[in-house]
């Protein structure tokens, strides 16, 4: 688990976020945040035509996501691709996670790391945990 | 052209044995049914006229693989789809299945999704319909998917199905609560860390969260394994992804290949064998149990633009290049496990009605199970001799032994 981190100024600016998935897969994306107070918000947003995709959507006010951390969890089923595809599947997944309302000219996008990657043991499903940290600069 | 021809050869020649067999192992579990544009430029293919298909990444077909005995077979083909070797940033399950999102048509993806190149390999042993006695036939090829066209309804039900099985994705993942305990302490001391200023906390802290990282991961890891369970057993998503392998309603397909003869196996002796470019236009979709969608009827046209080159003088060895147009078609009928098809091609020679030749061929292909294919074909190939055209043979599609391949008399 490596966490990317996004500075926010904390105050009443909206933090927005957007999540490109590109796979031929079937994918599906949500977002959860978790805060110091062990609260965990599931579900924030989350996709919903099978492409995995999450277009702009905001995640709160700036003042009230100090230290919370952010969990894009998506997972991708490859039941439709000849087997033998899998793998490369994999391999070549692209995810890019946009953070807008923070701090200006912060590096952007965060991208879907090896580490990040996880498949079942047949290769058919990935899921991909994608962790970011909001601090206050 | 012929320059062209052999770089393109030895490139590929060298691709293949050094950089494929190193990167996916050359197991026989990669045969499939040579049906690639380089096996049906010399009319060797069990159907001339093939439905499309997505690719595979990497195939590796071989046929009578003991028939010399030597270390590299004359007879083999590979076919490579560059699609999977690329990284897409904008690749959709929508341009892959050819769905209207409702802002792009995505009838044209499959240019690119579905492009292969192809290489064959192949020793005629007899003179057999355009093949010569004793000659080795080297072909490349290229195939793609030009349109592919669903109807309205069929791209209504693929977007349900998306929404559906997604939908499926997100409640059966399992979020838990340790989950959720150990992201809030994982949050809880990350603060505490970014204020603490003592050595021995600071360490603790790291300590602390490690071991928490550690445990995050062993859930992620197992979590794909867990999905794929449920997901397999959960009848809403099983029956959702059967409506995703609905056919499309229409599809049309090109190929380009291009052959040269080599005979005695002597490379100085080679010469242009044939080149041509064909399209296929395949309509069908017609599900009699749209409950089930285990039967369709497909009907494929097809039309084929042919560079050959004829031998005309057998006393002299004299060839003649002659431009030739395959016309025809294939009917597919397919219930669950079994598949039935004729084709037929008319082939006419401009300026000379006495080359003009048909073939008809019938197939029958049974699946076994996923692995294991029972074809068997029956018919009359192009030309006028040895023109009886069979194949019989267990195809093991990702099994483990080479498919029974060869023309009878």
């Amino acid at each position: 688990m490596e966490a990317n981190e996004y500075f926010i100024d904390g105050n009443e600016n909206e933090i927005f976020i957007t999540v490109n998935v590109s796979t031929p897969g079937i994918a599906s994306s949500k977002i959860s945040l978790t805060f110091p107070t062990l609260v965990t918000i599931k579900n924030k947003a989350k996709s919903k035509d099978g492409t995995g995709v999450i277009s702009r959507t905001s995640i709160g006010k700036g003042e009230n996501l100090v230290d919370c951390l952010i969990e894009i969890e998506t997972d991708i089923l490859l039941n439709l691709i000849p087997k033998e595809n899998w793998d490369n599947c994999y391999k070549n997944l692209v995810i890019t996670y946009y953070l807008e309302g923070g701090v200006d000219n912060q590096s952007q996008p965060f991208i879907c790391e090896e580490s990040n990657k996880n498949k079942s043991d047949s290769g058919k499903t990935i899921s991909v945990n994608k962790y970011i940290f909001l601090i206050k600069k | 052209m012929k320059r062209i021809f052999q770089v393109i050869l030895l490139t590929s020649m060298i691709l293949l044995f050094f950089k494929n067999i190193t990167a996916q192992e050359l197991s026989l579990e990669n045969l499939k049914t040579p049906n690639s544009p380089g096996f049906q430029i010399l009319d060797i293919s069990p159907s001339s006229i093939e439905r499309p298909t997505n690719p595979k990444a990497f195939a590796l077909s071989m046929f009578n693989l003991t028939s010399n005995g030597t270390a590299i077979p004359k007879n083999f083909a590979f076919e490579l789809s560059p699609y999977w070797y690329t990284k897409p940033s904008n690749a959709s399950v929508f341009k892959y299945l050819n769905i209207n999102d409702g802002k792009h048509h995505n009838m044209f993806t499959g240019i690119f999704n579905k492009l292969s190149v192809s290489m064959v390999s192949a020793y005629s042993d007899s003179t057999s319909g355009s093949l010569l006695k004793n000659n080795n036939y080297i072909a490349l090829g290229a195939r793609t998917n030009l349109i592919t066209v669903r109807s309205k309804k069929q791209n209504s039900d693929l977007k349900e199905a998306l929404t559906i099985i997604s939908e499926r994705i997100s409640n059966l993942k399992d979020n838990t609560d340790e989950k959720d305990k150990l992201k809030g302490l994982f949050t809880r001391y990350s603060l505490l860390l970014r204020s603490e200023k003592n050595i021995d906390s600071i360490i603790m802290l790291k300590t602390k969260m490690n071991l928490i990282t550690i445990e995050i991961d062993k859930l992620n890891k197992i979590g794909p394994n867990e999905l794929e369970k449920k997901l397999d057993s959960d009848e809403v998503t099983v029956e959702q992804l059967k409506k995703l392998s609905a056919i499309p309603l229409f599809q049309l397909d090109a190929a380009y290949a291009y052959s040269e003869a080599i005979p005695g196996n002597v490379f100085a002796n080679k010469r242009f064998n044939r080149s041509g470019f064909w399209v296929n236009m395949t309509l069908s979709g017609f599900s009699f149990s749209e409950t089930k969608l285990e039967n369709n009827i497909a009907i494929t046209a097809s039309a084929r633009f042919l560079n050959d080159n004829i031998l005309t003088d057998t006393l002299n060895n004299i060839f003649q290049r002659k431009n030739s147009v395959d016309i025809g078609g294939r009917l597919e009928y397919s219930i669950q496990a079994f598949s039935l098809s004729v084709e037929y091609l008319k082939r006419k020679y401009s300026g000379n009605s006495s080359l003009n030749t048909e073939r008809t061929v019938g197939m029958l292909q049974y699946k076994i199970n996923d692995k294991l294919y029972l074809t068997g074909t029956y018919g009359k190939n192009f030309g006028k001799f040895n023109n009886l055209f069979t194949t019989m043979g267990i195809n093991w599609g990702f099994g483990k032994s080479a498919m029974g391949f060869g023309n009878s008399d």
